[in-house]
C-alpha cells in the first residue's frame, strides 16, 4: 500500500493544520509516512501545496506527477494549478470558492471561474466540488473551511483514514474554544458527499 | 517531550535535528531565525528547561556561532542552527574555528534552501564546508537527521573540529516517522582551561593549518566506516551515487523506470569517503552522480578516479546531464536518468482532453492590516515628488517589492538596505534615499550601518519597521521583545535610545496605522538635512488582534477603485456586486482616510 496526497491552497488558510491532522491519522495506524509542506515567505497569502505520503516502500516526500490518489484544494485556482500531480482515476475534493489574487482585481490577468469549474469536473478522475468556504461560515466562521475539506476527504478520499479518526485528530490540534465550529463544519463536509 | 526511548513520534525534520542534540547532552544552544532552519530553535527552545541546557535566539548568526563556540572551549556540546546566508554572516567566526578547534562537541546546523523558496542565493554549504575543511553530514530523511546530529557531535570530539550538518529544505521541512533514541543529560562540571591554543596568532596558524590539513584523512577515514554511508545491492551495468534527499527521488525514480542498479547512498558529501567510493566504483564502467545543487561529491569522485587511475564514465553535471540548479524531485531526477540512459520518456497522459484554463500568479503578499502597508504608502506619498529611492531589507516587508506598493527599489542581504541606501546618497545627493529595516534585522545588522551614516554626515532617512516581531520567519523573540527565546521576561532592547546613542538627531515614532500623521512625520523626516530615522510601531497583525473591522457603502461609493489599486489589501475585493471588504479584514483602517468618497465604514456593533 501507498497512498499519495496533494493538498494545496493559499498560505493562512490552514493547509498546514490540514496535512498534520492526515499525518497523525496516518501515524496512528501505525503506517510509515513522509510529508513537506511551504513554509516561510510563501505563507504570506502565496501559493501553498502540501504533500502527504504514507504506506510501504516510501522514500520522496514530493510526489510525482500523475500519481496523487487524492487533491484536496481548499482553492480553486490553487487546484486547478497542480491538478497535474493527481493520477488519472483518483479524485479531486475541491472548494469551489476562491481567493482573488491581486493581478485579477486590477485587471492585470484574466481568471474564468466557469471555465476552470468545466476543467475540474472534465478530469478523468472523480471530481467533488462545492463551495466549502460557504459551509464553513455556516459552521460558524470561514477559518473553518479545513474542517469542512477534511470532513469531505474522510467520506471520498479512498483513504484507509477512517472520518471518526479525522475528526478526532483534527479536534486534538485545534483550540478547545473552537471545537464545536470544527465539528459542524467538519459534518456539512461529510454531509455534502453523500 | 519525554525520554521515550524506542518510541516512534511524527518529526519535522528540524525538530529531528533538535532531537539529537539532546540526545547528545548539548549543555547550550544558540540561533538567529532563518527559513528552512528556524524550528530546529524553536524546538530546543521548548525542551531547554526540561532537559537542563540553555537555549537562547541570539541577536545574529555571527553571535550564535560564537556563543556555542565558547560553550565548546569550556568543554560542553553546544550547537548553533542557521540557514546558508546565516553562515556567510558567521563566516568569520567558522572559518578561524577551523584552525582553533574545539573541545566539546560543536555543532553547526546549516540548512540550505535549493529553489530557493525562502533565499536569496541557492548557495551549497557542502562547498562553504570543503573551503573551511569541515566535515559535513547531508540527512536523507528526519531519521537520519536526528541521528546524524546526535552521532556529529562524536565525530566532531574525536576530530578537534566543529561538524556542519547540512538538511535542504525537504529533509528540514519534511515529516516522517522517527524511532527515538537515548536522551543522555548535559553534564555539569565544565571549565575552561587556559591555554595557548585558544589565542589565534599568525605562528599558531600557521602550525594549526598543517594540522587542519591532516585532519581531513583522519575524517575520510572515519567517513568510511559510518552508518551513513551505505551500498544498496542491485544489478545492472552501472552504478549510482547520491546524497542527501535525492537518495530518496533516486530510489523512487529508479523504481518507477524498472532499473536496480548498485546504489552507493553518501550521507558524508565532505570530505569524500576514499576508501568507500573506490570499491564501489572499482568494478564499474559506469557510474551517474545525483546530487542536488553543486557538483560536490561529483568533483571529488573525478579527482578520486584520476588519483586511482580508474578507467570509468563519470556522468552527472560536469558531463552536462544533471542540473546544478534548483530543486531537485522525482520526476527530474527520472528525466536524468531517461538522458544518460538513452531510455525515451513515458508520456504521461493528461489528466484532462480540456486545455487547463490560463492562471493567475499568486506570489506571497503583505498581510490584511499589516503595519508594513501603512508605513510604505505614508513614505511612498511624502517621497513622489522627487522620485525617492526605497532601499529595502530581509523580512515581511520586502513583500512591499510588488504592485501597488513598490517600495522596495533594492533587497540585498540583511542590514544592506540602510547602507545601499548611503551608498545611493553619494552619488545623487539631491534625491531622497528611504531605507527600511524591519525591528529584529535592525538589530541583526542595522546599528552598524546607521552608525556609519551617522559618523559620514548622511543624508538618509531610515525608517525602523517595529511589529514587535521577527514576523517573516514565525515570531521568534529578538532582543526588541522583552521575551527569551525561552519565554522569560528579558531586558527589552529600547530603539529610540539606541537610535539616539548612536548620534541621531532627527528621530519619531509614528504608529504607522494613524496614515496622516505618518505621512507628515515622513516629509519631516524628508526634509532634514542629515540621518533622520522614523520607528513605524504598530504590532504585527499576526499577534495582536484588533477589534475593528470596516465595511463599504454602497451608496457612497464610486467604484473607482483607489482603495485597490492603492494599498493592496487583500480584503478589498471585487464581489458581484463592487467593491467590497472581505470577512479576512483585520481592521488597521487605513483604507478608510483613501477613500475620497468616505463610503468605508467602520462595522458599529
Amino acid at each position: 500500500m501507498k497512498y499519495s496526497l496533494v493538498l494545496t491552497g493559499v498560505g493562512g488558510q490552514g493547509t498546514i493544520l490540514a496535512s498534520r491532522a492526515i499525518s497523525l491519522a496516518a501515524m496512528e495506524k501505525g503506517y510509515s509516512f513522509r510529508s513537506t509542506e511551504t513554509l516561510g515567505m510563501a505563507q504570506r497569502g502565496g501559493s501553498v501545496i502540501s504533500h502527504i505520503r504514507f504506506g510501504d516502500n516510501l522514500y520522496s516526500p514530493l510526489i510525482p506527477a500523475g500519481q496523487a490518489d487524492a487533491l484536496l484544494g481548499f482553492d480553486l485556482v490553487e487546484a486547478v494549478r497542480w491538478v497535474s500531480l493527481l493520477k488519472m482515476g483518483g479524485v479531486a475534493i475541491v472548494n469551489a470558492d476562491f481567493v482573488p489574487p491581486y493581478d485579477v482585481l486590477i485587471g492585470e490577468s484574466n481568471f474564468d471561474e466557469a471555465e476552470a469549474k468545466q476543467y475540474m469536473t472534465s478530469l478523468t478522475a472523480e471530481t467533488i466540488l462545492f463551495d466549502m468556504t460557504g459551509l464553513a461560515i455556516e459552521a460558524g466562521s470561514f477559518r473553518a473551511t479545513n474542517a469542512v475539506l477534511l470532513g469531505a476527504f474522510s467520506v471520498k478520499g479512498r483513504s484507509p483514514l477512517e472520518p471518526e479518526l479525522l475528526e478526532r485528530v483534527m479536534l486534538d490540534l485545534i483550540p478547545k474554544k473552537l471545537t464545536d465550529v470544527n465539528r459542524k463544519a467538519f459534518e456539512l463536509g461529510r454531509e455534502a458527499c453523500f | 517531550m519525554g525520554n521515550n526511548a524506542g518510541t516512534r513520534m511524527l518529526m519535522m525534520g528540524n525538530e529531528a535535528i533538535a532531537r539529537g542534540a539532546v540526545e547528545a547532552g548539548i549543555s547550550v544552544a544558540a540561533s538567529y531565525p532563518g527559513t528552512p532552519s528556524s524550528e530546529i530553535m524553536g524546538t530546543l527552545a521548548g525542551w531547554a528547561k526540561q532537559y537542563g541546557y540553555h537555549a537562547e535566539w541570539s541577536v545574529n548568526e555571527k553571535v550564535a556561532v560564537e556563543t556555542a563556540a565558547g560553550a565548546s572551549y569550556a568543554g560542553a556540546r553546544a550547537i548553533a542552527s542557521l540557514k546558508q546566508m546565516g553562515l556567510n554572516v558567521a563566516s568569520d567566526a567558522v572559518m578561524s574555528l577551523a584552525y582553533i578547534g574545539i573541545e566539546g562537541g560543536l555543532v553547526l546546523v546549516v540548512a540550505d534552501d535549493p529553489g530557493p523558496h525562502s533565499s536569496q542565493t541557492e548557495q551549497d554549504t557542502r562547498y562553504f564546508a570543503s573551503f573551511a575543511m569541515l566535515p559535513v553530514m547531508e540527512p536523507s530523511s528526519a531519521q537520519e537527521a536526528k541521528d546524524m546530529t546526535r552521532w556529529a557531535f562524536e565525530l566532531s570530539e574525536a576530530l578537534k573540529l566543529p561538524v556542519i550538518v547540512r538538511p535542504t529544505t525537504r529533509s528540514s521541512h519534511a515529516h516522517g516517522d522517527v524511532t527515538l533514541g537515548e536522551i543522555t543529560p548535559p553534564k555539569k562540571d565544565f571549565a575552561f582551561k587556559k591555554d595557548p591554543r585558544w589565542c589565534i596568532l599568525p605562528s599558531l596558524s600557521a602550525r594549526k593549518h598543517v594540522s587542519l590539513v591532516n585532519s581531513q584523512e583522519e575524517a575520510k577515514k572515519l567517513f568510511s566506516k559510518c552508518q551513513f554511508n551505505w551500498v544498496d545491492e542491485g544489478d545492472a551495468d552501472f552504478g549510482v551515487i547520491t546524497s542527501g534527499v535525492s537518495y530518496n527521488y533516486v530510489k523512487e525514480a529508479l523504481e518507477l523506470l524498472c532499473l536496480s542498479p548498485r546504489i552507493l547512498k553518501i550521507g558524508t558529501p565532505y570530505p569524500l569517503p576514499d576508501e568507500l567510493v573506490s570499491n564501489f566504483i572499482g568494478g564499474l564502467k559506469r557510474v551517474i552522480v545525483i546530487e542536488e545543487q553543486e557538483p560536490v561529491i561529483e568533483d571529488q569522485v573525478i579527482r578520486l578516479a584520476w588519483k586511482n587511475k580508474v578507467d570509468i564514465e563519470i556522468l552527472g553535471k560536469r558531463s552536462g546531464q544533471v542540473s546544478r540548479l534548483g530543486e531537485f524531485n522525482i520526476d527530474r531526477v527520472k528525466s536524468f536518468f531517461e538522458t544518460i540512459l538513452e531510455i525515451p520518456p513515458d508520456q504521461l497522459e493528461p489528466i484532462s482532453e480540456k486545455q487547463p484554463p490560463d492562471l493567475p500568479g499568486r506570489p506571497p503578499i503583505l498581510c490584511a492590516g499589516c503595519s508594513h502597508r501603512a508605513a510604505f504608502y505614508a513614505f511612498k506619498e511624502a517621497g513622489k515628488k522627487k522620485d525617492a529611492v526605497h532601499c529595502g531589507d530581509i523580512g515581511c516587508y520586502t513583500l512591499g517589492y510588488a504592485p501597488p506598493l513598490e517600495t522596495q527599489d533594492t533587497c540585498l542581504c540583511m542590514g544592506a538596505g540602510i547602507t545601499i541606501a548611503y551608498g545611493l546618497s553619494l552619488i545623487e545627493k539631491d534625491r531622497p534615499q528611504i531605507a527600511y529595516i524591519g525591528d529584529s534585522t535592525f538589530l541583526h545588522s542595522g546599528m552598524t550601518g546607521l552608525l556609519n551614516l551617522v559618523y559620514n554626515k548622511a543624508n538618509v532617512t531610515v525608517v525602523i519597521l517595529d511589529n514587535e516581531t521577527t514576523a517573516m520567519t514565525g515570531f521568534q523573540p529578538h532582543p526588541g521583545m522583552g521575551l527569551s527565546a525561552t519565554g522569560e521576561p528579558a531586558p527589552r532592547a529600547d530603539y529610540e535610545k539606541i537610535v539616539r546613542g548612536l548620534g541621531v538627531e532627527h528621530l519619531e515614532t509614528v504608529n504607522p496605522n494613524d496614515l496622516q500623521a505618518t505621512i507628515e512625520a515622513a516629509q519631516r523626516a524628508l526634509e532634514f538635512n542629515g540621518t533622520s530615522v522614523v520607528i513605524a510601531r504598530a504590532p504585527c497583525v499576526n499577534r495582536v488582534k484588533s477589534e475593528k473591522s470596516f465595511y463599504i457603502d454602497k451608496d457612497e461609493c464610486s467604484d473607482c477603485r483607489i482603495c485597490i489599486e492603492d494599498l493592496g489589501c487583500p480584503s478589498i475585493i471585487i464581489g458581484d456586486d463592487g467593491v467590497i471588504i472581505a470577512d479576512t479584514c483585520a481592521g488597521c483602517g487605513i483604507c478608510v482616510p483613501i477613500c475620497p468618497t468616505e463610503a468605508i465604514k467602520e462595522v458599529t456593533p
